[in-house]
């Protein structure tokens, strides 16, 4: 069984929610994991019957529990997603908002956003261009040597391991303007920037054995816009699904690289949290000791 | 600041008190809270047989010092129960509505003596806090009427409001330091529960004062407090003060983690490295966890350049390494590997059964010691606690030993050591097994080099005694003699058992060590710390074999693998010189046995005489490469530094100069030290071109590596004039290659070297000064970005530089320049240099010093000092940065303190009192001196 033994597929009747249940079934027969099917609705009907008018047929050989719950969405689904300790949500988007047409300047819905910004769980997100094919045959991952970066090759390292994809690194330095996460003091660049470079991806894969590490096959570096070349590699390797890692704030300003992703990229986004609590490891040094 | 009432200023300014058990009794009423509590529920669901809670051992092993909710959790799993949120919140209620009931039923009680303490604490001016998970501490305080004896309380509703984490996590210590105003450095801390002196040493704070109530005082030690008292009666300011200052002498002797960060091993495992000049071995945990990179080194163990592992595709090719067997530092299997279960689950502190670790570097003794709790099913915890050195006194020999202690059960504790290497081929690819196999109680593994062909063997004995793992290992290698295999055999066994002398003799030589090349620095542990760590990394790679140097990240880390650079002569040199000549030697006649190589070389340029390689192998020759090349993209990027930083063999040339200078060593100089002077002067002659009545040298790279193919780099052009001048100046002395010698002298009169212009700036290469301009950003500064590596044409038209170049002049010829002079090039310089070498800051820490530029040379000395020992930084992750060590030493010595030597001996300069840094009192040092140690010191006036 793989670490994503539990997923949640939140649905609200509309056609842009049901993109994403094709995904999520697929994802949940190959991982061997429970699909719990959420949709917040007043007129419960049958589980064969509901699947049905949501969208979400051809649940295969996957194991799928459908709920009904009355009340909000939002609370139901961040609900949910505690009480059946859900390791992984897959979800449009957009669902209903997409056709109401409500505040279309936002690339996310309300329950996606809820989930993204209220959960520390990894989340499988399809953008309003999604149209990468089932089954997914590759991963793209962002290293920046952030803790979220890691925390999203991590995730993804779980996930391509499990289910048998190859993982291509990315990192991508924005040249001049940017303090560059290879660090300072690049003495012998020759000598440095490789070594960095793969300290960079293994940040990210010090808690995967060295079989789940070697999905990686792959280390690129490039420069430029973030955003712009990760838009570029996966188009131009068909990927199916770009994992990223982000660190939890959607407000003006913040999360640019994912905002621009969620607006136009065709794959699927794996969008992975910076975690709350960071592993913590202290030097008694300099003004642990004294502040003069 | 300090407190300073009553004339004499203290080194703390805050205390912070745990209240119960501490200032008032309230223990006896939890205690009898939890037990009625929890036997009642044992009651319910075992019936009569139940065991009881036990207010002694089970009051302090679960609840005592916790959050009331977390007291519940945590006894509860150790019974085995089972119970939801919901059920567990409940019974944290009722222990809450019993203590309440005895509270108000029985009173607080107080300890006169803490309160006598307290109050002697508040006239001396020291702030004062209570600090309590209790959710009653404020009424608790006012019932006992001490309310008003302190200047902040913090308690169990302030715990949930504030969302602070409970002990032994110091959240709640620093909101009350904070709230003093203070900073865990400058406080101390009174508890008399463990998790509560847990909290204080993971908080940082100055001194932790374990209060032990009761057959508590090893538990509180071993949790991390400096000072167990029975009663706070024990103490007074006095004797306070004494303890705080005492810690801070402690602490400045050692470096420690707390806590386990994946992301952050690596950093550490290089930082906590021990070694002893023939080895090096990182400092990685002894259950190694996935992904370490514990790697065993052996100065002088070199194979063929094997591919980069783990990841099968990696960005960046350097395409021509192939076929050189001595490319790259061999990493060899981690010697110190153990393992250890309980009841047959075995414990790796990166899974899930971590729960503490402790990892702390001796640098007074060479030893580090890891201290690690892990918790398995039922709540059963268990320490393992691990020593290991590499004998300064006998080079080929490992120590260690290991103690594991059941904290809390009885379940069956395992260790055991081994040097079977699962995943050889993965882990280490220079490397065929030759062999694993016990000899008696020897077990033995052995190895060859694919390339090289050299074999190391390792030979480990393990024993008893009492609760106690001890073990040895010895390392051999053919390059020590014909068998390695007897060798290591006989040599761990003619030690076995003498553990304890074994360790001795290593300390004394590390004491003898110390009492040569320590600095203090009073007032100021950060600084001796750091100072410390930096002498004790200069130490390790620096052995008796005149075959090895010191590869740029020592004997620490993959990185580099093992070459070597200038570094070695012109920043580690010197602080060997005037702490230990010998090594210094040793480190000259690694050139002098790399010879050959260096004519190799320069015969390969078209030169005669010696050039020494940039990038150093152990024969001399130059494994630099000549470019590498970006896999995905196939974009080359050349590297010009093999082929024109030749400046290095006159950095040789002058690092033997100051050898002889410093030593007077006659016989290094007539022998090895002339022979290098001679054949690199051989070199310069050839290499410098006439130009009209001049000579210049064309096609170079300055220590600035972002200009090439640049004319009269003004370093190197000195440092070659140096170089001729003393090859004639030893030719003449020796009474031998006259005629040479007089060419010598011609070439180096004729040899322009740029000189001051109008302004007193000495241009770094001809048409330096008409560059491009290239304002530096805040940013670019000491982050040089990736761009500079592949804008490597566009960074050749700018003004804008890697490190100290022309300011390495003032740096070596201190007395060439006039302090204007240096100022000029200082102020033009500086601004224009981006930091992209560690070893950049200490030079312009130690100019900016000389000059009382006050605030830069602060700031780069900092930044120096730090470089590798830093919380904010990640620099160490690939090696220490030796020569970053070796420079900052220098800047504290020829900078700060502006040091000469004199028929005297060394003389601090007389205005260095002055300048020194504000929160320095006194500098103290022994500097060697032709044959002698001087002890110096310089005070603040």
């Amino acid at each position: 069984m793989s670490d994503f033994a539990c997923l949640l597929l939140p649905l609200d009747a509309s056609p842009g929610s049901a993109r994403a249940a094709d995904t999520a079934l697929w994802l949940a027969e190959r991982l061997g994991a429970t699909l719990h099917v959420l949709h917040a609705t007043t007129h419960p009907l049958p589980a064969a019957e509901a699947l049905e008018r949501l969208r979400a047929k051809g649940a295969g050989r996957a194991h799928v529990v459908v709920h009904q719950p009355s009340g909000d969405p939002q609370a139901a689904v961040l609900e949910a997603i505690q009480t059946h300790r859900v390791d992984l949500v897959v979800m449009s988007a957009r669902g209903a908002s997409l056709q109401t047409g409500a505040d279309t300047a936002r690339a996310l819905g309300g329950v996606a956003c809820a989930v993204l910004e209220r959960t520390p769980v990894p989340v499988v997100l399809l953008p309003s261009r999604h149209r990468a094919p089932l089954p997914w045959t590759s991963m793209l991952a962002a290293a920046s040597g952030e803790p979220a970066a890691d925390e999203a090759l991590d995730a993804a390292a779980r996930m391509a391991a499990s289910l048998r994809l190859r993982v291509t690194v990315v990192h991508i330095e924005d040249g001049d303007a940017q303090a560059p996460a290879l660090g300072a003091y690049a003495d012998a660049p020759h000598h440095e920037v490789p070594k960095r470079f793969e300290h960079l991806v293994h940040r990210g894969l010090t808690r995967r054995t060295a079989e789940e590490a070697h999905c990686v096959d792959e280390v690129l570096l490039r420069r430029g816009d973030a955003a712009t070349v990760l838009l570029a590699e996966a188009a131009q390797r068909h990927s199916s699904v770009v994992a990223l890692g982000w660190r939890g704030a959607l407000g003006a300003g913040r999360a640019q690289v994912f905002k621009r992703l969620l607006l136009e990229a065709e794959c699927a986004l794996l969008v992975v949290r910076r975690p709350n609590h960071a592993a913590r490891a202290r030097l008694k040094v300099g003004s642990e000791i004294d502040d003069g | 600041m300090s407190a300073v009432l009553a004339g004499v200023s203290l080194a703390f300014d805050a205390a912070i008190f745990d209240m119960d058990g501490v200032l008032t009794r309230t223990a006896r009423l939890h205690a009898a809270a939890w037990k009625a509590l929890f036997d009642d529920l044992l009651r319910r669901r075992e019936g009569e047989g139940f065991r009881p809670f036990d207010e002694q051992a089970d009051y302090r092993a679960y609840v005592d010092g916790k959050p009331r909710r977390e007291g519940v959790r945590s006894f509860l799993r150790a019974r085995g129960i089972d119970l939801d949120g919901a059920a567990q919140q409940a019974l944290a209620q009722r222990k809450d509505a019993l203590f309440e009931r005895a509270l108000h039923a029985q009173g607080v009680e107080t300890f006169a003596s803490s309160l006598a303490l307290v109050r002697a604490l508040r006239e001396r001016g020291v702030k004062t806090a209570v600090v309590t998970s209790s959710r009653h501490g404020r009424e608790v305080l006012a019932a006992a009427g001490i309310d008003a004896l302190f200047d902040a309380r913090l308690d169990g509703i302030d715990l949930d409001e504030r969302g602070l984490a409970g002990k032994p996590d110091p959240d709640m210590f620093v909101a009350a330091v904070e709230a003093l105003q203070s900073t865990p450095a400058r406080a101390l801390v009174f508890e008399d529960a463990v998790a509560g002196v847990q909290a204080g040493r993971r908080g940082g704070f100055g001194l932790v004062v374990g209060v032990d109530r009761g057959d508590n005082a090893q538990a509180l030690a071993q949790g991390g407090a400096d000072l167990v008292i029975g009663d706070l009666g024990e103490l007074d300011v006095q004797r306070l003060d004494d303890a705080f200052h005492a810690r801070q002498e402690t602490m400045a002797w050692e470096v420690e983690e707390e806590g386990y960060d994946p992301a952050r091993e690596r950093q550490m495992e290089t930082l906590f490295a021990v070694g002893n000049g023939y080895l090096g071995v990182r400092g990685a945990l002894d259950v190694p966890p996935p992904g370490s990179q514990c790697d065993l080194f052996v100065a002088g163990i070199y194979d063929r350049k094997r591919p980069d592992l783990p990841y099968s595709e990696i960005e960046f090719l350097a395409p021509e390494r192939g076929e050189d067997p001595y490319a790259e530092l061999v990493s060899l299997p981690f010697p110190f590997v153990l393992a250890a279960a309980v009841d047959g689950e075995a414990l790796d502190f990166a899974g899930p059964h971590g729960i503490e670790l402790r990892r702390t570097l001796d640098l007074k003794r060479g030893v580090l010691e890891i201290d690690a709790l892990y918790e398995t099913g039922a709540g059963r915890r268990t320490r393992v606690r691990t020593r290991r050195c590499a004998s300064l006194a006998d080079p080929h020999l490992l120590l260690q030993d290991a103690l594991a202690t059941a904290e809390n059960h009885f379940a069956e504790v395992t260790l055991s050591a081994s040097l079977e290497q699962p995943a050889l081929a993965q882990r280490h690819p220079h490397l065929e097994r030759v062999e694993h196999a016990h000899d008696g109680d020897v077990e033995i593994a052995r190895y060859a080099t694919r390339a090289s062909g050299f074999e190391i063997c390792l030979a480990s004995r393990v024993w008893r005694e009492g609760e106690a793992m001890r073990r040895l290992v010895s390392v051999f290698t053919s390059r020590d003699g014909p068998d390695p295999r007897a060798a290591a055999l006989g040599h761990v066994r003619a030690r076995a058992q003498r553990f304890d002398a074994l360790m001795a003799a290593h300390e004394a030589a590390w004491a003898a060590f110390w009492q040569r090349a320590d600095i203090r620095v009073p007032g100021r542990p950060s600084v001796e710390q750091a100072l410390r760590f930096g002498s004790y990394h200069l130490r390790l790679p620096a052995g008796d074999d005149p075959r090895v140097s010191i590869g740029a990240r020592a004997l620490t880390g993959r990185a580099y693998e093992g070459h070597v650079f200038w570094d070695v002569e012109i920043f580690m040199l010197p602080f060997h010189l005037h702490t230990d000549p010998a090594r210094a030697r040793t480190l000259l006649l690694f050139r002098h046995a790399t010879l050959e190589g260096a004519r190799r070389r320069a015969r390969e340029l078209g030169q005669r005489g010696a050039c020494f390689a940039w990038e150093s192998n152990i024969a001399g020759d130059d494994v630099t490469p000549t470019k590498i090349v970006l896999k995905s993209s196939g974009k080359e990027i050349p590297i010009f530094t093999g082929r024109q930083q030749i400046h290095v063999t006159a950095d040789v040339a002058y690092a033997v100069w100051r050898y002889w200078d410093a030593t007077q060593d006659e016989d290094f100089l007539a022998g090895p030290g002339a022979q290098i002077l001679f054949e690199t002067a051989r070199f310069w002659a050839g290499r410098t071109v006439p130009d009209g009545p001049r000579r210049r040298i064309r096609d170079v790279v300055g220590p600035d590596e972002y200009h090439h193919g640049v004319t009269d780099n003004a370093y190197t052009n000195w440092m070659a004039r140096f170089n001729l001048e003393r090859a004639a100046w030893a030719a003449q002395r020796l009474n031998v290659h006259a005629a040479e010698a007089q060419e010598w002298q011609g070439v180096a009169a004729a040899l322009h070297c740029p000189q001051p212009g109008a302004d007193g700036v000495i241009e770094q290469f001809e048409g330096f000064f008409e560059l491009a301009d290239h304002p530096l950003s805040r940013q670019e500064r000491f982050k040089a970005p990736v761009a500079r590596l592949f804008d490597w044409e566009r960074v050749n038209r700018m003004k804008v530089i890697k490190q100290a170049d022309v300011l390495m002049l003032p740096m070596l010829f201190p007395d060439e320049f006039s302090d204007a002079v240096v100022a000029a090039n200082y102020r033009y310089y500086e601004p224009l240099t981006d930091h992209g070498s560690s070893l950049s800051p200490a030079v312009h820490a130690a100019i900016a010093a000389r000059l009382g530029f006050e605030d830069d040379a602060q700031r780069y000395w900092k930044e120096s000092l730090w470089l590798d020992l830093s919380n904010k930084m990640d620099n160490s992750t690939l090696g220490i940065h030796a020569a970053a060590m070796g420079g900052t030493w220098q800047a504290l010595v020829f900078g700060w303190l502006g040091v000469r030597f004199g028929d005297g001996g060394p003389r601090i300069d007389p205005l260095a009192a002055q300048r020194l840094p504000p929160s320095w009192r006194r500098v103290a040092l022994t500097l060697a001196w032709r044959g002698r140690s001087y002890p110096l010191e310089v005070t603040r006036p």
